[in-house]
């Protein structure tokens, strides 16, 4: 009986074994992720196309951190005290082609860019009755917002400005089209090409994008691309080639937005006021300590959570005078990496869960461009009277004494005054380097490696990354490395 | 040549089988185990002098027709002392045979099955518990070093708990898997990765959970033959662990295990005193014309090393009894073991339990379980690629920061963590619970045939917790991380044994179907009210929540017949086919097989005179397996969500993968010829010659990231490992009160990239990334380190020097000027082993060693940075002055010195070491005394050390040649960021049987 009931058993178990488990293995399925089919079939997967482009840009390789790091310590704001080689090589005109770093900061452009190409090319086709024309129109262009922003920064990395040679340097492979599968080893583009292209993104997509005003939430309105996003990064790309009516131009468009007006004080910062024209949004589970840090973590010392790396250069705490509130109520004094003791901003104060927003376009930069166009433009001190009626409310926000005509020798000296304004208001927001090699002065006049830093010192920009140089036979690399 | 060769057994097979004899009788009777006195099944009976036999049935009855003159009946039986009974005039004969411990060792365990290894015609390792019983260990992790031929185990890292790096027979991957798959009592391991970034960069070892006590055998599967059952999980060969039973009618016997013991690093890394680091930092900042960085207040000092070192200790408490009456035999073992690492904050505490039981419901229908639960909690470490890590700290560190501040109490020193304040504060604990089993049933019918089901499981439960401080981390923070990975599988196979006449046929057919879950869910937060919280859910800000899971299955069927005749001419051939979840609906499926051939000459009649040769057999064998270790959905393109995509409180998606449904299985193609001899009684000899060809292989191929991706996985290139593994074992002298046996295995190897995809370096030439310093290129092996060659300091002008692409000395270091700078695969591996017992004394000594590789030892990149405010290395104290020209590091103003520290081959070391692992001495308390205790039937007392002496290239600079810090990575091998050296340990303890 015994041995009839174990064969029994045995009997059901061994045709359990064949025949109950075929299916599973043509059933089973991901469960994290959509397949590609899935990821373009409705307004709603359309629209999470195009927040995965902004989240993919809250990377520390783009806008999470190493962006702004880099404009402002390859540069004579930040005192770099931190040891991370990769970084140090930066800051000391030393960088070689297989610096990981920058290898990392190349690939995750380059990622945000095709995520943004992706949007571009399928939003539009989207079969969804609810989703409407003037919906995709502001899907694609929201992406060509990304697109050109993405691509103004990688070209101030990776290509000499326009003022070496008028851009007919090389710069960075314009890659515009969705990756099929086929892969392809595009060339660098000219700088001119891919200022071109910037331009061509931003103009298609004004139209089609919304104004500030016309998005409900804050954070939206500053944290989403806007026709004032646009024409603001207009402004700048105007300014960096000297085209200085352009730039006056856009930039009085954008301040003529009522969306868009300096704020009383520095309390701003990640509030999403009438200071942001473009803003990205950061939360706490945005860029948590699983991620590689954020831009508090590199400018807050250990006391505050941070690496303490990125103090306070003594030429900027000179550049202050007496009781600017630039210094005295955006800083605090800490333990740097190195154990000494520095001053660090407090622009970004979270370094526990790096959830400050990342300011790209903020209202004092356009208005610094707008009085720069100016001036650039003026023959005579009175004729950039303007300039000083737009620096001077800045002044009086820092607590400072406000100018006249009659303090300036020429418009070469208001000039200077006005992008000196623009250094401090602007410290730490990653503008500081591009400022410098536009108006051909060197990114650092003393320590490690200030003779490589002159204005066209091959070292001043990035090396294309090794590895790309390695499996694209199309690229050239950057001289001098 | 292999065809040849297969084809001249098969002529000499065809022609050897001779003539029946004429006339017979019959003569019957059965066969018993002398200890239970039970039939045994299956007992070869032949008739002697002649090529008749037969088998006995399943109560041990057998039938045969003896021809004329002959007058004797030879009973053979797999584990058993052969035994010959003259027939005399009777026609019925009983007999009972004995088991024969030495005979047992003769079995090898193969895929689904065991087989006498004079007979068998696969390449199996075997590691059996005779050869580390003495041993006190606490991982078998340990029994694969050294110890195989063909197998190179290295252990990536001190920490404890790490996995090592195991290659059988080289590695057969590029980016899928490359380690052997691990099958428990016919149960494969679960090998997902459990842990969460803390610890070793490699992970965690994979048998951390198994008690070596509980280890019976433990075989490696190595050629064709012998992996081919395994099919798409056989490539990267095979470790086959089986554990221990009891015997029918043995008394109970219980064995009390107890060690103890310390240890400390092997070698450690030079570094700076404070005092030091402000003189060279001082005179680097005056000679370069830089500001002299601060020092806090220029006085205080710190020995980091010595503060985050410790004496590590271990000790172990085991128990286990087995035995059995006639029906029912039973092993039970445990194990408590706790172990400290010799860096602060490292600890390790087993408990496992296993009961394994077998039952025999009747003569032909036998039931049984093999079940063990084992639970680890760990105290972990920060992981060794970054500056939480103990040691790595400590040696970043700048020597005047100190871990307490002005009042007292402890600080917080920035980036560089304070490693002690941690140990002190920081909760990061690790527990994995692990249940392995399987219970089975086998019917043994019409004599010849067994059916067996067999139902096995493997559920992980690992539970991560961790919570900094306010001190480290303002307002605390802390995650909880929780992963199961539960498997399932059921195999069913059909055995047919049949004996006649001198012919043996043996085959296997056989179903498995195998499936797995995982899933894992992670909670992170920060902002704590007070440090007293020790819980997320005590958190202000949420940082992670997530949950995810995935699944995959795998069904087979497979079959295996082997043929001898005479034990002196054999065949076997094996066929699988797997299909898995992992694969598109276009490679769902893929066969694999493997066909060999035995030749036992010292049965032929010419060499039955040569009096030296005890045994001498030639096996050759060719065949196929595969991989299948990717991820689970490679083959589809796929778009995430998550906390990965989500923009200002909306969900995102963003694209992972490229898809390809063409992605399939990759496959290894090996051949294998062995001789196996054992001469003048003493000396075994076992040499293979091999040559494992891997096509399609598995590979990321790079994509330029201009696609916006970074590889994608692809069956592209072809890779070779070719190489010969030699055993040796010799019973020197082999007196009762005296014995001496020493064993010596190598396994030399060559790996070689025969293509890869279009991937040009600048010599034209396909290569596939690994690390900054490592890639495999075509023509070259897997891990060929492409570094600048670095020169030396130059005398006259004290520039640090490289060389160019062309050879040129240079002052310019470029990465343009890589060039392929050696490989991180040693040329051979192996170990020695020498067992000396004399009278109560025994003395076991085990060396292991390395030949012909490189290693990176890249801490020294960050330690050697002469601008940096780590703490470095006192080698750059021996800076270029006029006054001493023959430097290691250039002058101070000199303008190579920023560059300096770049990744060249100043930090490449000949990693070729001869390290003494294991010396034991024991001793085995008299008889009489024992005796006198009334219950104590043997007592054992041993004192052992590990990693004693260590020979290593000249100027060697690392802190230990045996590293490999990614673990199992295939494409990075023999590379060290601070990887903890091996432990140096002294350990005694007592061995108990009751």
């Amino acid at each position: 009986m015994n041995k009839k009931y174990i064969l029994r058993a045995l009997g059901f178990s061994l045709a359990l074994g064949l025949f109950s488990c075929e299916d599973k293995l043509n059933e089973l399925r991901p469960e994290q992720d959509l397949t590609e089919e899935s990821a373009f079939n409705s307004e709603a997967t359309a629209m999470s196309s195009l927040y995965g482009v902004y989240s993919t840009t809250q990377n520390f390789e783009i806008f999470g951190g190493l962006g702004h790091v880099i404009g402002d310590f390859q540069a004579d704001n930040v005192q770099f005290v931190g040891s991370f080689p990769t970084l140090q090589e930066i800051q000391n005109f030393n960088t070689v082609g297989a610096n990981l770093t920058i290898q990392n900061l190349w690939q995750v452009h380059y990622r945000a860019i095709t995520r943004a190409n992706n949007v571009i090319a399928k939003a539009p086709t989207v079969e969804d009755p609810g989703f409407t024309e003037a919906e995709k129109a502001q899907v694609v262009a929201e992406a060509k917002f990304l697109r050109a922003l993405l691509y103004f920064q990688m070209s101030n990395f990776f290509s000499q400005p326009f003022q070496l040679s008028g851009g007919d340097n090389l710069s960075v492979p314009l890659v515009l089209e969705p990756f099929t599968g086929e892969i392809t080893f595009p060339e660098r583009a000219t700088l001119n090409q891919v200022h071109a292209q910037i331009e061509k993104d931003l103009t298609e997509a004004i139209p089609a994008l919304k104004t500030a005003s016309q998005f409900g939430d804050p954070s939206e309105a500053r944290g989403r691309a806007t026709v004032g996003a646009a024409k603001a990064l207009l402004a700048r790309l105007k300014l960096y080639r000297e085209n200085w009516s352009q730039a006056e131009q856009y930039a009085r468009e954008v301040l003529a937005d009522n969306s868009y007006s300096l704020a009383s004080d520095y309390s701003f910062y990640n509030a999403n006021t009438s200071e942001d024209v473009f803003t990205i949004q950061n939360s706490a589970i945005d860029n948590g300590r699983t991620g590689s840090g954020g831009l508090a973590s590199y400018y807050r010392p250990a006391a505050s959570g941070g690496r303490g790396d990125a103090a306070y250069s003594s030429g900027l705490l000179e550049s202050y005078e007496a009781g600017d509130k630039r210094l005295s109520s955006l800083s605090s004094e800490g333990v740097g990496a190195d154990g000494g003791t520095y001053i660090f901003t407090t622009k970004y104060p979270d370094a526990v869960n790096n959830a400050d927003n990342a300011p790209i376009i903020r209202t004092t930069e356009v208005v610094l461009t707008l009085a720069e166009a100016i001036v650039r433009q003026a023959t005579t001190v009175a004729g950039a009277q303007e300039a000083i009626d737009l620096i001077n409310p800045l002044r009086v926000r820092a607590g400072l004494a406000t100018y006249t005509a009659a303090d300036f020798t020429s418009t070469a000296d208001l000039l200077a005054t006005v992008l000196e304004e623009r250094r401090k208001e602007l410290a730490f927001e990653g503008l500081r380097r591009m400022d410098l090699l536009r108006n051909k002065m060197p990114l650092k006049t003393s320590g490690e490696g200030a003779s490589k830093a002159v204005f066209g010192g091959d070292l001043t920009i990035l090396p294309i990354p090794q590895r790309e140089l390695d499996i694209n036979p199309s690229l050239v690399p950057n001289p001098g490395y | 040549m292999k065809k040849r060769l297969l084809f001249s057994l098969f002529i000499v097979l065809v022609l050897a089988v001779p003539a029946w004899a004429q006339q017979s009788r019959t003569v019957n009777g059965k066969v018993t185990d002398q200890s239970s006195g039970q039939g045994l099944p299956g007992v070869a009976v032949l008739v002697k002098g002649t090529t008749v036999g037969a088998a006995t049935g399943a109560d041990g009855t057998f039938s045969i027709n003896v021809p004329g003159e002959n007058n004797t009946l030879v009973f053979r039986y797999i584990g058993y002392t052969t035994k010959e009974v003259a027939i005399g005039n009777s026609s019925s004969i009983n007999v009972s045979i004995s088991v024969n411990d030495k005979q047992l060792q003769e079995v090898v365990v193969v895929g689904y099955g065991t087989q006498n290894q004079r007979v068998s015609t696969q390449s199996v390792a075997t590691v059996d518990a005779l050869s580390f019983k003495d041993t006190p260990l606490t991982s078998p992790q340990q029994l694969l070093q050294g110890q195989a031929a063909g197998v190179q185990m290295t252990n990536s890292s001190g920490v404890l708990g790490a996995a090592a790096n195991v290659r059988v027979r080289g590695v057969s991957s590029i980016t899928a898997g490359g380690q052997p798959l691990y099958v428990i009592d016919g149960v494969p391991l679960n090998d997902g990765g459990y842990s969460f970034t803390q610890g070793a960069s490699s992970g965690l070892n994979p048998l951390l959970n198994i008690n070596p006590n509980d280890i019976e055998s433990m075989s490696v599967l190595k050629d064709a033959a012998a992996v081919a059952i395994y099919g798409s999980r056989g490539a990267n060969g095979v470790v086959l662990i089986n554990t221990k039973s009891g015997s029918k009618g043995q008394k109970t016997q219980v064995n009390v295990d107890y060690f103890t013991g310390v240890s400390e690093a092997t070698n450690q890394l030079k570094y700076m005193s404070a005092e030091e680091y402000r003189t060279f930092r001082t005179a680097v900042a005056n000679a370069r014309g830089t500001a002299v960085p601060s020092f806090g207040n220029g006085v205080d000092s710190y020995d980091w090393v010595d503060g985050v070192t410790q004496k590590g200790s271990i000790s172990s408490y085991s128990l286990s009894a087995r035995g059995g009456n006639d029906k029912t035999t039973f092993y039970v073992g445990g194990v408590y073991s706790d172990e400290e690492g010799f860096t602060i904050g490292n600890e390790l505490k087993k408990l496992s339990g296993r009961l394994n039981l077998a039952h025999s419901v009747s003569d032909n229908v036998k039931i049984g379980v093999n079940y063990n639960l084992s639970n680890s909690d760990m105290r972990r470490v920060g992981l060794e690629n970054s500056t939480a890590a103990p040691l790595t700290g400590a040696y970043l560190q700048s020597p005047w920061v100190t871990p307490y501040g002005p009042d007292g109490n402890f600080q917080n020193t920035g980036f560089i963590v304070n490693s002690i304040a941690q140990d002190a504060l920081t909760i990061n604990d690790f527990n994995l619970m692990r249940s392995t089993g399987n219970a089975f049933a086998e019917i043994t019918f019409l004599n010849d045939f067994k059916i067996k089901t067999d139902w096995g499981i493997d559920f992980v439960e690992t539970d991560a917790k961790y919570r900094d401080p306010d001190i480290l981390s303002p307002g605390g923070y802390g995650y909880r991380s929780n992963i199961a990975d539960n498997k399932w599988l059921t195999t069913n196979t059909l055995n047919y044994n049949k004996f006649f006449d001198g012919h043996t046929i043996g085959a296997l057919v056989g179903h498995s179907f195998e499936t797995s879950r995982f899933d894992d869910m992670l909670v992170e937060g920060s902002g704590f009210a007070s440090d007293d919280l020790p819980n997320v859910g005590s958190a202000s800000t949420p940082l992670s929540t997530s949950a995810t899971g995935s699944e995959w299955a795998l069904e087979s069927y497979f079959g295996r017949v082997n043929y001898d005749y005479n034990s002196k001419y054999l065949l076997e051939g094996t066929l699988r086919r797997d299909g898995s979840s992992r694969f598109g609906a276009n490679k769902k499926y893929g066969t694999f097989y493997a066909v060999s051939a035995g030749w036992v000459l010292s049965e032929e009649s010419f060499l039955q005179n040569v009096g030296f040769l005890n045994f001498l057999k030639l096996k050759t064998s060719y065949g196929t397996s595969g991989n299948d270790r990717i991820g689970n959905f490679a083959y589809l393109g796929l778009f995430a969500g998550g906390s990965g995509a989500d923009y200002n409180g909306k969900s995102g998606l963003i694209p992972t993968t490229v898809p390809n449904p063409d992605l399939a299985w990759e496959e290894t193609a090996q051949f294998d010829i062995t001789l196996n001899a054992t001469v003048f009684e003493r000396l075994d000899i076992e040499a293979s010659f091999y040559n494992k060809n891997t096509v399609s292989l598995l590979a990321s191929q790079p994509y330029p990231y201009t696609t916006g991706f970074a590889s994608a996985t692809r069956n592209v290139g072809e890779m070779r490992n070719r190489g010969i593994d030699l055993m040796l074992t010799s019973r020197n002298i082999t007196r009762p009160d005296f014995e001496w046996t020493t064993s010596l295995n190598m396994g030399f190897l060559k790996n070689e990239i025969l293509s890869l995809p279009d991937n040009k370096d600048p010599e034209g030439r396909n290569f596939i990334s690994g690390s900054t310093a490592q890639r495999a290129i075509e023509g070259e092996s897997l891990n060929t380190f492409y570094l600048v060659r670095y020169v030396g300091v130059n005398p006259e002008t004290g520039n640090a020097e490289w060389l160019d692409k062309d050879g040129n000395v240079t002052t310019t270091y470029s990465t343009a000027n890589r060039v392929v700078a050696g490989s991180a695969i040693p040329d051979f591996t192996g170990g020695f082993t020498n067992r000396i017992r004399y009278k109560a004394f025994d003395l076991n000594t085990f060396f292991n060693f390395s030949y012909g590789n490189k290693v990176l030892i890249d801490g020294l990149r960050f330690t050697e940075n002469m601008l940096s405010a780590f703490n470095k290395s006192t080698d750059l104290l021996d800076y270029w002055t006029p006054e001493n020209r023959d430097a290691f590091a250039p002058a101070l103003n000199s303008p190579t010195l920023p560059n300096f520290a770049q990744l060249s081959t100043l930090h490449l070391q000949d990693g070729s070491y001869l390290r003494l692992k294991n010396v034991t001495l024991g001793y085995t308390l008299p008889q009489n005394l024992v005796a006198k205790s009334k219950v104590l039937s043997s007592a054992r007392v041993y004192v052992m050390g590990q990693n004693l002496w260590t020979l290593t290239a000249d100027n060697f600079r690392g802190p230990d040649p045996e590293v490999s810090a990614n673990g199992g990575s295939n494409q990075v091998a023999g590379e060290s960021f601070f990887a903890l050296p091996q432990p140096r340990s002294i350990t005694g303890g007592v061995n108990l049987t009751f």
